[in-house]
Parts: structure tokens; C-alpha cells; sequence
């Protein structure tokens, strides 16, 4: 099965374009949540990945992950404690695209789950882990997000 | 029309379903947010093919009416499609709603989809749905008690969920009998402490109080629920403030924000 990692796990950054994030005061039955944390953005993975994998002429489903990692550019502030379990995200095609040149075989672009990593103090790194898949000359150029997470600020108390 | 369950259960038919509550303003009003990937694997034979489709959510929609009661924003985008190349092909997500079912009150998520292709499939669709109640909460208030942990920490029952304070309406009454607590609307705090920085915090909410009535909130530790604290403080809690007066309106008939810090003062 030929899979595919983007960005791959060596130390190229993720690309987004437009961040925002935005914290909002709340309140939760029974948990000490006083923040309610959004964003919106989208994740850049241009790039022209092999469809035929290993010189093979028959067309595999290529499956696998991207992640969105956010670091310097995390939303998490020091001190804040992150509800386990509670984030929640929404990911779309913002740009695809497909090459008939040299490929006029059926395609699929898909976009098959999304997860919210925990984040244990005291990192702050936010990650999200999109599956996916394709077939053909065509690509995910980019990803539409929009992540929301629970967390307790004490600069809001 | 497609009907899709947004819950664990159903994995074939939304891939990962998520939900958030908490509540926002004071006095403070449920906002609910949905999220999701449906599969509604909707094909199309060369025309241009529309298909209705339902996203439960298995929840209640908020008291009221849409829009008086309670208003939403909602989007829903391409997430999985598939066609042969060398055909003309269109996807869409054109339209979407939330809506109350007529019948059963569940919320649900209404999208309509079209695929073109020979063939082609839209196979799946992301949601991003948030639904503000306009309503307050009536007869609840949130708030937590927190102490520094030099105090001591919570005893390992308390870990596990177990009762550490007491917080509700009472009355102070002549000593020794001191503070009374009104037993109808007591609660014993049933989440366990979170250990944040050099802090521990304990979340309460006290719902079903009666709206116009002059009531005093007041915490008070369990015996038995914290490992110390070290001399050279007193056994004895105190509170800051020591309690918070609340009279609940028809116009304000919730608050949120009643936050104590627990302290022992030092002997001698």
C-alpha cells in the first residue's frame, strides 16, 4: 500500500496562510474550562506527488496524513491547561487540482478524518491529523480548517 | 433524502463527529458546536444529480424557535469526490440549514449536494455547524473554588471523582450552629480537581434555583477530602470571598463567575 506525509517528519514547517485565532470567555458544566479557542486558516501542501508509485503502471489509492502543527504560531498560551478531549475541527478542499496530460484514468481526492491532538502541558504545540487519499495525477494543494479547542486560561479568571 | 448519524455508532455514515457545549455571556446562553465529515456516497449517471441530505446530530435542538429563540451558523464544503478524468464533471454543496425535527425536537444539519460525471461521486462532505440559544439559563450558577497546593492536595477518592466541598444557598445562623446549607439546593462538587501551575481548581454549577429570592452562596470543604494542610496553618478553611449574595431575575435568571479561593490562616 503506498502512502503519503505531509509535511514529511523532518523539519519543514507547515505553510498557512491566513491564521486567525480568536478566545472567547465561557463557562462548561462541571469542568474548568474558561475558554473557548477558535481558528481559521488554510494549510498550503502545494507540491506534485508521484501517482505512479515505483515506476508501477497500475494506479495505486495512495493513502495517508497531513498534519497541521502549529508551534510559534500555537494559540495556546504559557500557563494555559488544554481540556483533554476537547478540541474539534473541520477540514475542505480550498484548492485541487488534476493533470489530464499524462493521466486520464478515474481519480479521487478525498478528505476522510480529522483529529485534534491533546496537548500536555507544558508544551504548547497544537497538532491536527488529517487522513486522506488520492488516485491520479491530482492533488490537495490546500486545506481549509477550522479548529476549536476548550481551555483553562487563568488570565481570564 | 439521505439521513446520516453524526455519532460514533455510525461510522460509515459521519467520520469524525464531534460536538462542544459551554456557555457564553452573563448571564450566560448554550452555544453547541458540530463538526464532522458525512458520507452520503452520492453518484451521478451524466446529469446533474441533487440530493437532499439530513446530518443528526442526536441532541436536542435549544428551548424555542429558530430565529427567535436561538440562531446558528453552519457551512458545508467538499471533502471527498471522485469522477473519470476525461468526463465533465461538477461537485457541489450548494445549500445547508439547521433545523428542529417537527416530530422529535433533535437538531439537525440539512444539505443539498449535486454531482455530474460519467460517473462521478461525491462521496463525502466536512460540516461546521455553532448554534447560539438567545435564552439564559434559568436558575444556575457556575463558578469554581481553587487553593494554592501548599495547602495540601485532594485525597486519592477526591482524584477519582469523589465529593471535596459542598456549595449552595444557606443561612447563617447564631453559633455554634453557624452556616445552615438549604439541603434542596446543595451540591456536593463531583469532578475531580485539576492540578493547574501551583493551584488546584474544582468547577461546581448549581442549577433549579428559584428565580426573585435573595440567596447567600456558600462553599464548605468535606472533612476528610484534602491531605493536609501543613502546620503551620490552621485545620480550619476560610473562604475569599466568604460567600456571594445572588438574586436571580426573570431578566438575569442565571450567573456565572462565582469563583471562591479557598485559604487556611496561620496559627498563632
Amino acid at each position: 500500500m503506498a502512502h503519503f506525509l505531509f509535511p514529511p517528519d523532518d523539519d519543514t514547517p507547515n505553510v498557512f496562510l491566513n491564521p486567525r485565532w480568536l478566545a472567547v470567555p465561557v463557562q462548561v458544566l462541571d469542568g474548568v474550562a474558561n475558554c473557548y479557542i477558535s481558528g481559521t486558516g488554510v494549510a498550503d501542501f502545494t507540491a506534485d506527488p508521484p501517482w505512479r508509485w515505483r515506476n508501477d503502471e497500475s494506479l495505486p489509492l495512495i493513502k495517508g496524513k497531513f498534519k497541521l502543527t502549529f508551534t510559534s504560531d500555537s494559540p495556546l498560551q504559557i500557563g494555559d491547561l488544554y481540556i483533554a478531549g476537547s478540541g474539534i475541527a473541520t477540514v475542505a478542499f480550498a484548492h485541487v487540482d488534476r493533470d489530464t496530460d499524462a493521466d486520464t484514468t478515474p481519480f479521487v481526492l478525498a478528505l476522510d478524518t480529522v483529529l485534534v491532538k491533546d496537548v500536555k502541558p507544558p508544551s504548547r504545540e497544537l497538532k491536527v491529523e488529517v487522513t486522506g487519499a488520492y488516485l491520479g495525477d491530482c492533488w490537495m494543494d490546500k486545506i481549509a480548517y477550522q479548529i476549536g479547542m476548550l481551555v483553562y486560561r487563568p488570565s481570564f479568571c | 433524502m439521505k439521513n446520516l448519524h453524526a455519532t460514533p455508532a455510525y461510522p460509515n455514515e459521519v467520520s469524525s463527529p464531534r460536538s462542544l457545549t459551554f456557555y457564553v455571556g452573563n448571564p450566560p446562553r448554550q452555544m453547541q458546536i458540530f463538526s464532522g465529515i458525512a458520507i452520503p456516497e452520492w453518484d451521478s449517471q451524466k446529469r446533474l444529480d441533487y440530493e437532499e441530505v439530513l446530518v443528526h446530530f442526536n441532541v436536542p435542538a435549544p428551548q424555542g424557535n429558530y430565529p427567535g429563540d436561538w440562531e446558528y451558523t453552519a457551512t458545508t464544503s467538499l471533502a471527498s469526490v471522485r469522477a473519470d478524468a476525461e468526463e465533465d464533471f461538477t461537485f457541489a454543496t450548494e445549500e445547508c440549514s439547521v433545523l428542529a425535527d417537527e416530530n422529535t425536537g433533535e437538531l439537525l444539519l440539512y444539505a443539498k449536494i449535486a454531482v455530474l460525471g460519467e460517473p462521478a461521486v461525491l462521496s463525502r462532505f466536512s460540516y461546521h455547524v455553532e448554534v447560539l440559544s438567545k435564552i439564559p439559563v434559568p436558575g444556575m450558577v457556575l463558578g469554581s473554588i481553587r487553593w494554592k497546593d501548599f495547602y495540601g492536595d485532594p485525597v486519592t477518592s477526591v482524584i477519582n471523582g469523589g465529593a471535596m466541598f459542598k456549595v449552595g444557598p444557606a443561612t447563617l445562623k447564631p453559633l455554634p450552629a453557624g452556616w445552615q446549607w438549604d439541603a434542596q439546593f446543595t451540591i456536593e462538587t463531583s469532578v475531580a480537581p485539576q492540578h493547574i501551575g501551583k493551584e488546584w481548581v474544582v468547577p461546581y454549577s448549581i442549577t433549579g434555583l428559584p428565580i426573585n429570592k435573595a440567596l447567600i452562596i456558600v462553599p464548605d470543604l468535606l472533612p476528610g477530602t484534602l491531605a493536609g494542610p501543613p502546620g503551620p496553618f490552621s485545620p480550619l478553611s476560610a473562604f475569599a470571598p466568604p460567600f456571594y449574595d445572588v438574586k436571580l431575575t426573570t431578566a438575569a435568571p442565571s450567573e456565572v463567575g462565582l469563583d471562591f479561593e479557598m485559604t487556611f490562616p496561620v496559627i498563632g
